[in-house]
């Protein structure tokens, strides 16, 4: 794995790549700053794997520059973790926000840096498989990534939008009580797989960008974040102080899902039919892993049939 | 007079890498400890200015993320003590409390200078 490591401090640095040495990553580059980080990524053959970046830097800040990375031709879905001494909540929500995938803190923890670089590893090489891998669609169709009806689909071209790995490591990052500021509510596309076996992988994609649209579209405020699990299964986490303000986002959900009926019907397609669940807080089973809130929020969107409704 | 509860720790258990970062972080702690007692003496002349109290709240932040992993837990958890401390808007009135803490801290840095065993 071809790590970027990003920090100002040249005895961290020195340090932290010692320990990545140790743990047996062997292809490290540091670079001291943002702007020498861009030239780097910029000037690069071969692109980096996984970028580590400090929080707390002059002239360019470590969420500046993980957005700035994220704007990136290839660095999309480049895992990218933040590294700071700071637990402070502002920071993580930016961090995320600017498209980090996972959170680290200082001082350096050789088992929390092996755990979350094994994890980062098992991420790079799924996403070189699937680079590698043929498209399934055939013929020249479209040159639109195609899907597993499971499979993660990334979010980050949606206002909001955050891969659901990512959305688990900010909560977990925050903690439980930290997390008590947010609420989940799932979203489930009840014909999810019926959409699936008709139109295949690639379209199947194309409409779950569709609902994401509409979801996001309907949290018209900038502190939401919403993941898609697989299967049909989002999860928004919106602040709980803007949960009031929620209170008809499933009808404005079908509403907006149903101003695309007139498209799907010349598209000879099923427009997709969703079932929201209720906003779901983290409670005391959550203590050690707030991340089960995500799951929580799918599982009771699936079991709330009674705001499940047809515009087919 | 502080407890120092400093670990004296010979360069010789070191690998030789880490000891050569152990070096090179305690020269910069020395050149820190200069720097904020600067700071602290011109908060005392011209009172107490943002700019200069996040100054200080940097250089504690630096040193948070290195000293315990180089050993110097004490230190780690006293800078990030003062961090927070200082990140927060600082009155005047509340400077001499800062202050008092700022040179605690100061006098755990010269503790930890004085466990320094040059290779």
């Amino acid at each position: 794995m071809k790590i970027l490591a990003v920090d100002d401090d040249p005895v961290f640095a020195a340090l932290f790549l010692e320990t990545l040495n140790q743990l047996g990553h062997k292809d490290v580059t540091t670079a001291p700053s943002g702007f020498d980080a861009l030239d780097l990524i910029e000037n690069a053959t071969v692109g980096f794997d996984c970028c580590i970046l400090d929080i707390q830097m002059p002239e360019m800040n470590g969420i500046e520059l993980c957005r700035r990375i994220r704007a990136q031709p290839g660095y999309a879905d480049v895992p990218i973790l933040m590294n700071t001494v700071m637990s402070d909540k502002s920071y993580i929500d930016d961090a995320f926000a600017a498209g980090a995938t996972d959170y680290l803190t200082k001082p350096i923890d050789e088992t929390e840096i092996k755990s979350r670089l094994g994890v980062m590893q098992m991420i790079v090489s799924e996403r070189q498989k699937s680079l590698a891998a043929p498209s399934g669609r055939s013929g020249s169709a479209t040159a639109l990534p195609s899907y597993g009806f499971h499979d993660s689909i990334p979010m980050k071209r949606i206002d909001g939008g955050i891969d659901v790995l990512a959305m688990e490591n900010y909560l977990n990052a925050l903690g439980l009580f930290r997390a008590l500021s947010v609420v989940a509510v799932g979203v489930h596309v009840t014909n999810g797989r019926e959409i699936y076996d008709m139109e295949g992988g690639a379209i199947f994609g194309d409409v779950m960008l569709d609902v994401a649209t509409c979801i996001s579209d309907c949290l018209p405020f900038s502190a939401k974040m919403i993941a898609y699990k697989g299967g049909g299964d989002f999860v928004c986490l919106i602040p709980k102080r803007r949960e009031r303000d929620n209170a008809g986002f499933g009808d404005q959900l079908l509403g907006y899902i149903a101003e695309f009926q007139r498209v799907y019907d010349e598209l000879h397609m099923r427009l997709p039919i969703v079932s929201v669940g209720p906003a779901m807080t983290c409670r005391a089973t959550n203590l050690t892993t707030p991340s089960r809130l995500i799951d929580e929020a799918i599982l009771a969107a699936r079991d709330f049939h009674m705001r499940e409704a047809s515009f087919a | 007079m502080r407890e120092r509860n400093v670990p004296r720790q010979p360069v010789s258990d070191l690998s030789p890498q880490l000891a050569l970062i152990r070096g090179r972080f305690l020269d910069r702690l020395a050149q820190r400890c200069i720097e904020i007692e600067t700071l602290v003496q011109q908060i005392e002349t011209d009172g107490v200015q943002v700019d200069l109290v996040q100054e200080i709240a940097g250089r504690a932040h630096k040193i948070a993320g290195v000293a315990p992993t180089l050993g110097f837990a004490r230190l780690g958890s006293l800078s990030v003590d003062i961090e927070a401390r200082l990140s927060k808007l600082l009155s005047q009135s509340a400077w001499p409390d800062a202050r008092e803490r700022i040179e605690a801290y100061l006098t755990e840095i010269e503790a930890v200078l004085e466990t320094y065993d040059p290779i």
